[in-house]
């Protein structure tokens, strides 16, 4: 056996690289290269066969793989298999000491994986019963440890590092299946039962195993050594690369400037493939990498998991079951659809989304195909496909037998009929059928940590489906050749690479932070390492940092780049990393964006200036309604945006469907009910009135509806027992619409709540504000149009000789505001303005006509109400965040 | 380092064992002090790990972190071991010590910290969840609140009450357990009744005795009331009138109490009455309470109050693991002690050992009541410490500020209440003397409204001129503080009048910030363009820039406007050649982007969406919040919920700062003092000093002393009335805001380096809240006449200092713009480089056969992996999920993987008795038999090669060595004739071109002969090895991956379209059968 070692650089795998070649030309096939991660060997493979060399694929393979073959007939138990029987484990153990925690998500996750730390050490829970550390959960722990691996065994399943050992076991008894020679490379750390198969491999072939010298792997080389190893030292043959530190404001600006200097290598002619970007902070880095090094067209390969969970295919499939086991909620069925390929771009779907938000809460197939229009075929086919479901609800199957039947699924998840595709989308979709392959493989998984001949309904195969997905990662097989590596600093170990970047060089992230195992503090684990377990204690952690920087760094050949944000998004400083010499003088990156693939033509006069369009205006405006009017006094803009163009917004949430119009519709239609018969009682009208609406709008019921519905009720007996208007002295219509011809060009339209005759015959028209009086009391300025204008209908439609105008403001108390000749409740006299009124409208009118729209509201405060304001782009509050100059 | 004496005892280490408490003034030093202690801390032997320091803000924790870092910057073990040192904000040490101690304090190991917004979300949901349980199981209960509490609106309010009863380290059922505030109301009545009755009302004439008595009686009716609802309906119907009773007699001064008696019987009956509604708000919170946690359990989140209840509890209820804990903080640091709260108090008690606390803190810097800071704790802690004869450490000295500056903060607010009067002692030296460093600007006049803008104007004014005259002031030197952020718009407005650049730190809320609003509409509309508001948002904003026009005639289209968007073709009249290229540009990108929706990121879209229109906008930091947002929320929800939360977000008013700017801005700031404390500036202004906050009185309010108060219904009146309970809480908020604000301006004031203005505008001579303040110690300051003066005053230690007093009604004159240099460097706009080679570095021969037969076939089924037509399953009428499948016969790849597992001689379990006998006919054939009796033979053969840099690997069913020839078979299980397996033949060639140039590398000798072997009806064909030039294994292979490097799959269309699973379907294959 024999031990290579030196630092990084020194020619270790170039060497090994060499012997196995000779042995492929020399036609010796009982040869194996084993490496750490199946990454690593589908690239040296690559490697070897561009060389010219063809050879049996199985030459170069993982450790894993290599054991694999050996001990096939054990399975093995997957990591999310385990995690699963935790959970079984944990609820049947039911220790007081975990009884607080037993239930919460993250709790059975963190044991798992401590769990699984010991496994992979080489210690199951005999072993750990017989040196358990006094601490205070070891025993609850260790009662765990025992339930799952009782569950393992009644399985027949092994966790990984088992059947390493018993792969030992078998090299030792018969032999490496005609491998004569042995190749490692590229091991870091090897547990024990890893340990054990390479000793054994040693004792039957020629063994060679390489290690890179750090400070984290000299126990190892100790090891190794005392084990029968012989050692060859390296020395260092390949020369440092040059090193630079950069720095930036942010996050955003570093990757940005990397992706900056990767597109100024490439353009000076070196492949994608020659860089790697290395990341300690994945969760910080990954998807802002993502999104960066795509924004300036760099294709790049990201070796990183993701969660299956979170795979739109997935979702998909999984929603569509939820989905059916929640009674098709609609807005669970209406996500389902969402995710459906084919329809991502529906107009038809975009119809159905609509009308179903307008209902919801509702649930039922059924009812959610009636809000389909008929034509829609395709999502018809799909809703009844996934109705097609149902019939699974009154199964009961074997694990194995379920996950068959679940398996055909996927057919549900068709792709869009447009398949011509640019590189990213066909990346997406490669990535959709392996998410569906994973898919099946977490179905597997779950059938495994079932009772295999035990029946067991949907609902429960179902529960252990979501358990093990909760975990499942999901790893992309990006196989293009030519794109930048992003590797996680474990993963980039094995790279050698001309050009590496490493980013987010800063405290807690590079290092990274360990937290204390909640199970086996520091001291516990120092205990258990003396006792011959090789769990890694707080100085591992740290060493282990250490050791991955110390390899970050000399991955590359020629140029490595590390680089910082000196602040965090919310502006505090960061504190560089440790590891960084102090020497190294960082530079600054400079403020880089990609060339817009699109350059805006300038912004276009506000002003409707087609022939054909201003006689379509003309036509639109034809009858103007008095609120139309209103509304462009306010702001031609708002008048625009909804009068004119009555712009939609999405359906309301159920919650705020009973908003102030609403609320304000029922309050008038109440009233002008009740005005009909004063005599009735107006809360049993209310009730029937509100109960009808409530139901037309889709409104539900609860607490919020029963307290604005309260609040109306409040303020409608407050009216209508209020004595300061002397009903008996009037007779009344209610609700009276009006059109009148205000000239040859323009009519007027509108709606007078209450017009009120007296003896004399003299009228009042009434208008009713479901407002509060603060909000009417400002109708009180003789700019308004509403006034004259029903003067004006009331004269001309109804032939009555108005005599005053009142608001009345009904909120919480009632108040007439308004005017009148005669002085009645403190009115105001009419303003003599009221007599322009018609030229006012007319020119109005024509300005309208103009077609010039542009935002200009009177009153700035009213903004804030107006629908239009976020299309208007007008300033309504405070000024733009930071103050560049408008020209 | 010179330290001044005071500093010096500040970090003294040799009194290390002793409690400390040291109060630091403004610009005294103080995290120097503290990082200059703990450094000495550490070379008098500590451990980085044994000291605990904990500041009040992140930005101080790693300024401290760093400022340490530099300090052991040669000493590389202790730099090591301040990588794990405890010196965080309260939150970071909490989320530390509970995730060591996850399972002892009962949180979830893996617990993840929710952010504001997100626990706004749940507190939301919760609250309505509560409420929403509460109605149904106790409707009358519910109803009976909605009808007496004063508020519609109560559940943000028990939220905020519930955040504070936290934030005080209270529950929800100890408030519920306190009693009212002490009340006489009721026995002053009886006091008051029984001393007017007593009254012999001497010298009143009948009138007026009557009138006594008539008070006598309305007050024994509610003394007697038989309710409260009685008694309040009593207390309004009581007409006495002090005016009424004779003057100067002692029945006057009772009934001229009587007023405010009944105010305060109103309280008491008010609780009274609504005991039961008050009953059933503690329910809803009780219930709040335990939705709440049950939803962030199940999410394994914590909010920031849940960080520090559960570090007490641990250590409260583990008092091993409190042991260790107090074992471990050898020392524990405290920054801003008078900032802490109820809960982090008792956290500290928990935490450290007698005499191993060092608190430094400043009460006159205390402004975050409303985050329920108690400045108390500071002053109980001063007191013990001397009342014990430990450490009390007083630094005076300010090395911030001009002494000018200094006299005038003594001057203007040393002696408001709520500030400790201590002297601000300059200890800067100032290379340049400034002739004057404090101006206060008023602008008077007729107008508020105008005022305002005007002062705002002279605000800019000053700023140019300032900059013109010193060299050494910047924009970015500047900051303009301000107490009400409803103010800013004027000073932006006037900023931009006068082209000076500026920042908005805190001002109209992120979520409305333009560039926000468009990305955010975006999204809507990538959700669903239906959305007429948001589409029209977006094609008016500079994503598309669309004319008024354009929006018209879309409009005009009839139908939604996204139906007209997609209809829209060349001939929309009326439309303009601009707009339409506009929005024919806009409809693809829109679908590009709908088509990625849910397979990439949200933050990636609206990337994709800035770079496809070229978008151009206002802050680009704030873009980059909300793509942090929108990237985080990526992992977790869907777009739809993503745009519904922000909605919700919106429609709440949800104050959201603003992204930071990035540090090198050269613009003005603009803050709220709020904001601006820990910071210093060259030169502040404090504007708009008239302008307060307001106070109303809350419908729920909670204090830590006096429990839960509401306002309710008074029935008796119609009008809210606050109870016992919110009548204490009012009063004791006015006294500590009261108090807050005059230390708020002590702040602000002290945050200048070299000069200082004050400003304000108003109407008349009246003044409000700061100014009047200020105005009212500055002698003789006459408001009515325009005057720029300066003034000299002198500080209440007796030393003078000038005051420059500019009071007019004027706008400014207006000054030349300024010059902006850029500093940030000009953008560097990066082209794109041309792709090359984005095809697979490897492939498989059946790959390259597929391909080979057809490059679109290929492309669906193997390159995109789609499904093509499914052997039916779900979609089969009443055969159910999987039944087909489940029922079939060894499905086709099984069945011929079994028929080549026989034939290499595997063993094969449950094996299909048709795959044996096909495996045997092939034994039977000639073909087997000569391979038989091969001297050499390879089976089910593995390959890895590179033909044209492509690694290709595959799999040669059977080669042997016979009569000198070596010979390649190909099984086929395909369901053929024989007639068919001739024509399919040729589809097959490229597939053992391939294995032969495989071999012929690997033995170095070409193969001789290859056949296709059918199984099915039992025909082997011979396949010519020899390539031609134009489907050479190599041709094929470059063509291959063109075809992947361009995504360029044609059609090759013929007979085999039938057998295709896409032909009709994904496929555009036209061809007839
Ligand atoms: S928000 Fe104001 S400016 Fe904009 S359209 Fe509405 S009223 Fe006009």
């Amino acid at each position: 056996m024999r031990l290579i070692t030196g630092p990084p650089g020194s020619g270790k795998t170039a060497h090994i690289l060499e012997c196995f070649r000779q042995a492929l030309r020399a036609g010796n096939s009982a040869v194996r290269l084993l490496l750490p991660t199946a990454t690593l060997a589908r690239h040296l493979e690559n490697e070897i066969a561009r060389e010219g060399l063809v050879f049996r694929p199985g030459l170069i393979q993982t450790l894993n793989g290599f054991v694999e073959e050996l001990v096939a007939e054990f399975p093995q138990a997957p990591e999310t298999v385990v995690h699963l029987l935790v959970e079984e484990a944990v609820a049947r153990a039911n220790r007081p000491e975990f009884r607080r925690v037993a239930h919460l998500p993250g709790f059975c996750v963190r044991l798992a994986r401590t769990l699984l730390e010991f496994y992979a050490a080489g210690c199951d829970s005999g072993r750990l019963a017989a040196c358990l550390p006094e601490t205070p959960l070891a025993a609850g722990f260790l009662a765990v440890y025992q339930e799952v691996d009782r569950a393992l065994g009644r399985r027949g399943l092994l966790p990984r590092a088992k059947r390493i050992e018993r792969a030992a076991a078998r090299i030792d008894r018969d032999g490496a299946k005609g491998v004569r020679t042995v190749w490692l490379d590229g091991f870091h750390a090897l547990p024990d039962p890893e340990l054990a198969v390479i000793q054994a491999l040693g004792r039957c072939t020629d063994l060679t195993l390489t290690l890179p010298d750090y400070q984290a792997t000299t126990p190892l080389r100790s090891r190794l050594l005392s084990s029968g190893f012989d050692e060859e030292r390296f020395v260092r043959k390949r020369p440092s690369p040059a090193m630079l530190l950069m720095k930036a404001p942010r996050i955003e600006r570093e990757v940005e400037e990397i992706a900056r200097r990767i597109v100024e290598q490439a353009a000076a002619g070196r492949p994608w493939r020659e860089i790697g970007i290395i990341v300690r902070a994945a969760g910080a880095y990954v998807p802002l990498l993502r999104a960066t090094l795509e924004r300036f067209a760099i294709p790049a390969h990201f070796y990183f998991e993701t969660s299956a969970a979170r795979h739109p295919a997935i979702r998909f499939l999984t929603g569509a079951i939820d989905a059916m086991l929640a009674g098709w909620d609609h807005c669970a069925t209406l996500a389902v659809l969402r995710l459906a390929p084919r329809f991502a771009d529906s107009p038809a779907l975009d119809a159905l989304d609509f009308a179903v938000r307008e209902q919801i809460p509702n649930a039922g197939l059924e009812s959610f195909q009636a809000l389909l229009p008929a034509a829609e075929g395709d999502i018809r086919r799909l809703i009844e496909d996934l109705g097609a479901l149902e019939e699974l609800r009154s199964l009961e199957l074997t694990p194995g037998e379920w996950a068959i039947r679940w398996r055909t699924l996927r057919s549900l998840y068709q792709p869009p009929r447009d398949a011509s595709l640019d590189h990213e989308m066909a990346l997406i979709w490669r990535g959709h059928a392996e998410a569906l392959d994973e898919f099946e493989k977490v179905l597997a998984a779950a059938a495994l940590a079932l009772d295999a001949e035990r029946p067991v309904a949907l609902e429960n195969f179902w529960r252990a489906v979501k358990s093990v997905l909760r975990l499942q990662p999901l790893r992309s097989h990006d196989a293009r050749r030519d794109v930048v590596h992003v590797l996680s600093a474990p993963e980039a170990r094995q790279w050698v690479l001309p050009v590496v970047f490493v980013c987010g060089m800063v405290e807690k992230q590079f290092p990274q932070f360990h937290t204390a195992d909640p199970f086996f503090p520091d001291a516990a684990r120092r205990r258990l390492q003396a006792a011959g377990i090789r769990v890694r204690t707080a100085a591992d952690f740290e060493q282990e940092e250490q050791e991955l920087f110390e390899s970050a760094i000399s991955r590359a050949t020629m140029l490595v780049t590390l680089s910082y944000p000196e602040f965090t998004a919310r502006g505090e400083s960061n504190l560089p990393s440790l590891f960084l010499d102090a020497r190294l003088r960082p530079q600054s990156s400079r403020l880089v964006r990609p060339v817009a693939r699109h350059i805006p033509a300038p912004v276009p006069p506000a002003v409707i200036s087609g022939s054909g369009l201003l006689e379509l205006l003309r036509k639109k405006t034809g009858t103007l309604s008095v609120s139309a009017l209103e509304s462009w006094l306010q702001c031609p803009f708002r008048y625009f945006g909804g009068n004119l163009m009555r712009l939609r917004e999405a359906p309301p949430r159920p919650e705020d469907r009973l908003d102030f119009s609403l609320q304000g519709q029922i309050v008038h239609d109440v009233l002008a009910q009740w005005h009909r018969d004063p005599q009735q009682d107006i809360a049993a009208l209310f009730e029937g009135v509100f109960a009808a609406f409530c139901e037309a709008k889709h409104v539900p019921q609860g607490y919020h509806t029963e307290r604005l519905g309260n609040a109306m009720l409040d303020d409608l007996e407050r009216f209508a027992t209020d004595s300061q208007w002397q009903r008996a002295g009037f007779t009344s219509r209610a609700e009276e619409k009006f059109v009148f011809p205000l000239d040859d060009s323009l009519g007027i339209s509108g709606r007078i709540d209450r017009l009120d005759t007296d003896a004399q015959g003299l009228s009042y028209v009434i208008d009713y504000k479901y407002s509060a009086v603060d909000q009417v009391r400002k109708k009180r300025n003789s700019n308004q149009l509403q006034g004259p204008l029903y003067f004006l209908a009331a004269e001309s439609e109804f032939g009555v000789k108005p005599a005053g105008m009142f608001f009345v403001a009904l909120k919480r108390g009632v108040e007439y505001i308004g005017w009148s000749d005669t002085g009645l409740l403190e009115s105001d006299p009419i303003p003599c303005e009221w007599a322009n009124t018609a030229e006012r409208v007319a020119q109005i009118a024509s300005q309208i006509r103009q077609g010039a729209f542009a935002p200009a509201p009177a009153d700035r405060k009213a903004c804030s109400y107006c629908d239009s304001r976020d299309i208007c782009r007008i300033e309504v509050s405070e000024s733009q965040g930071v103050g560049a100059i408008q020209p | 380092m010179n330290f001044t004496a005071t500093q010096l005892e500040a970090i003294d280490t040799s009194r290390k064992h002793l409690d400390a408490c040291v109060t630091a003034g403004p610009g005294s030093g103080k995290t120097t002090v503290l990082v200059q202690y703990f450094r000495r801390l550490v070379e008098g032997g500590a451990h980085p790990q044994q000291i605990l320091a904990i500041t009040f803000t992140e930005k101080a924790a790693a300024n401290m972190r760093q400022k340490l870092a530099e300090a052991f910057r040669e000493d590389d073990s202790v730099r090591a071991a301040l990588e794990r040192a405890w010196v965080s904000t309260v939150h970071g040490f909490c989320a530390r010590l509970l995730r060591e101690n996850a399972v002892f304090a009962g949180v979830d190991p893996d617990f993840y910290v929710a952010d504001e917004r997100e626990s706004w979300r749940r507190q939301q949901e919760s609250i309505a969840e509560a409420v929403s349980e509460l109605f149904r199981e106790h409707p009358e209960a519910v109803r009976a609140l909605i009808r007496g509490l004063a508020s519609h609106e109560f559940e943000s309010l028990l939220v905020s009450a519930y955040d504070a009863i936290r934030g005080a380290g209270m529950t929800v059922q100890s408030v519920a357990a306190m009693g009212p505030p002490a009340n006489t109301a009721r026995a002053e009545l009886a006091e008051t009744l029984r001393e007017l009755q007593a009254d012999p009302l001497s010298g009143c004439n009948p009138a007026q005795r009557h009138h006594v008595r008539t008070i006598c009686e309305d007050l024994e009716r509610i003394a007697n009331a038989a309710g409260p609802l009685e008694a309040l309906q009593a207390i309004e119907s009581y007409s006495g009138n002090a005016a009424q009773v004779k003057s100067g007699t002692a029945a006057r001064q009772l009934v001229k109490g009587v007023r405010d008696l009944l105010d305060h019987l109103r309280y008491t009956f008010l609780t009274a009455l609504y005991q039961q509604e008050r009953e059933t708000l503690f329910e809803i919170l009780r219930r709040f309470d335990r939705v709440y946690r049950e939803r962030k359990s199940r999410l394994g989140a914590l909010d920031f109050a849940d960080l520090e209840e559960y570090a007490v509890r641990l250590l409260e209820e583990n008092a091993e693991i409190r042991a260790d804990v107090q074992r471990q903080f050898e020392h524990v640091l405290m920054d801003e002690f008078q900032d802490t709260n109820g809960q982090q108090a008792r956290l500290l008690e928990l935490v450290r050992r007698t005499d191993r606390f060092y608190a430094v803190g400043d009460v006159n810097q205390s402004i975050y009541g409303f985050r329920h800071a108690e400045p108390e704790v500071f002053r109980e802690y001063r007191a013990t410490v001397e009342q014990r004869g430990r450490r009390l450490v007083d630094l005076q000295e300010n090395f911030r500020s001009r002494p000018e500056i200094l006299r005038a903060v003594e001057t203007l607010v040393g002696h408001a209440e709520g500030i400790e009067s201590r002297p601000l002692i300059a200890g800067k030296v100032f290379e340049k003397a400034r002739p004057v460093t404090v101006e206060l600007i008023g602008v008077v006049g007729e107008d508020a409204g105008a005022g305002l803008e005007n002062e705002a104007r002279w605000v800019a004014h000053r700023i140019l001129e300032l900059i013109a005259e010193d060299p050494l002031f910047r924009f970015r030197g500047i900051a303009v503080l301000v107490r009400n952020t409803e103010v800013i718009p004027q000073f932006t407005a006037a900023f931009e009048e006068a082209g000076i650049p500026y920042v908005v730190n805190r001002g109209r809320g992120f979520f409305e910030a333009r560039e926000v609003k468009d990305l955010y509409h975006l999204l809507r509309v990538i959700a669903n363009p239906r959305d007429e508001v948001s589409l029209a948002a977006v094609l008016r904003s500079p994503l598309v820039q669309v004319s008024d026009e354009a929006l018209f005639a879309l409009r005009m289209h009839g139908g939604n406007l996204a139906d007209a968007l997609l209809a829209l073709d060349a001939a929309v009249a009326d439309l303009s050649a601009d707009d339409h290229q506009k929005l024919l540009h806009f409809r693809d990108c829109l679908h590009g982007w709908r088509i990625r929706r849910e397979s990439v990121s949200f933050d990636r879209l609206l990337l994709a969406a800035i770079d496809d229109c070229g978008y151009q906008c206002g802050s680009w930091t704030n873009i980059e919040k909300f793509l942090a947002q929108a990237r985080e929320a990526a992992e977790r929800m869907p777009l739809d919920d993503f745009v519904e939360l922000i909605a919700r977000l919106r429609d709440d008013n949800i104050r959201e700062p603003e992204a930071p700017p990035e540090d090198t801005t050269d613009a003005v700031n603009i803050m709220t003092v709020h904001s601006a404390k820990g910071l210093e500036f060259p030169v502040v202004f404090v504007a708009a000093l008239h302008k307060g906050t307001k106070n109303e009185a809350s419908s729920l309010a909670f204090s830590r002393n006096f429990g839960l108060g509401a306002r309710w219904r008074n029935p008796a009146t119609g009008e809210d009335k606050s109870d016992l309970f919110a009548h204490a809480i009012h009063e004791e908020r006015k006294r500590r805001e009261n108090e807050e604000s005059h230390r708020l301006l002590y702040v602000a004031m002290t945050r200048a380096e070299q000069h200082l203005v004050l400003s304000f505008s108003g109407k008349g001579k009246k003044l409000d809240h700061w100014a009047k303040i200020v105005a009212s110690h500055v002698p003789d300051l006459d408001l009515t006449a325009a005057r720029d003066e300066v003034l000299t005053l002198e500080s209440p230690r007796g030393e003078e200092w000038k005051l420059r007093v500019l009071i007019t009604s004027e706008p400014p004159e207006r000054l030349p713009q300024p010059k902006i240099i850029e500093e940030t460097g000009a953008v560097e706009w990066l082209a794109p480089l041309a792709f090359s080679e984005q095809q697979d570095a490897n492939a498989t021969v059946t790959a390259i056969s597929a391909f080979a037969k057809c490059p679109r076939e290929y492309y669906l089924g193997q390159y995109l992996r789609f499904e093509g037509r499914q052997p039916k399953g779900i979609g089969d009428q009443g055969s159910g999920l999987g039944k087909a499948a489940a029922a079939r016969q060894t499905p086709a790849d099984e069945f011929g993987s079994q028929v080549h597992a026989l034939l290499a001689g595997q063993a094969v379990t449950d094996c299909d008795p048709s795959a044996a006998a096909m495996a045997e006919t092939f034994r039977q054939s000639p073909l087997g038999r000569r391979a038989a009796r091969a001297s050499h033979a390879e089976r089910e053969f593995a390959f890895v090669m590179a033909v044209e840099g492509l690694v290709l690997r595959g799999q040669i069913d059977l080669w042997f060595e016979e009569g000198g020839e070596t010979v390649i078979v190909d099984y086929k299980t395909d369901a053929v004739t024989a007639v068919e397996a001739h024509q399919r033949a040729g589809e097959y060639a490229i597939q053992l071109r391939l294995y032969a140039l495989a071999l012929e590398r690997m033995t170095g000798r070409a193969p001789d002969r290859a056949w296709l072997y059918f199984l099915r009806p039992n025909t082997a064909i011979k396949v010519d090895l020899t390539p031609s030039l134009l489907d050479s294994p190599e041709q094929v292979v470059r063509e291959f991956q063109e075809a992947q490097a361009k995504l360029d799959f044609p059609l090759r269309e013929g007979p085999h379209c039938k057998r295709c699973p896409f032909f009709r379907d994904l496929c555009p294959s036209q061809y007839a059968m």
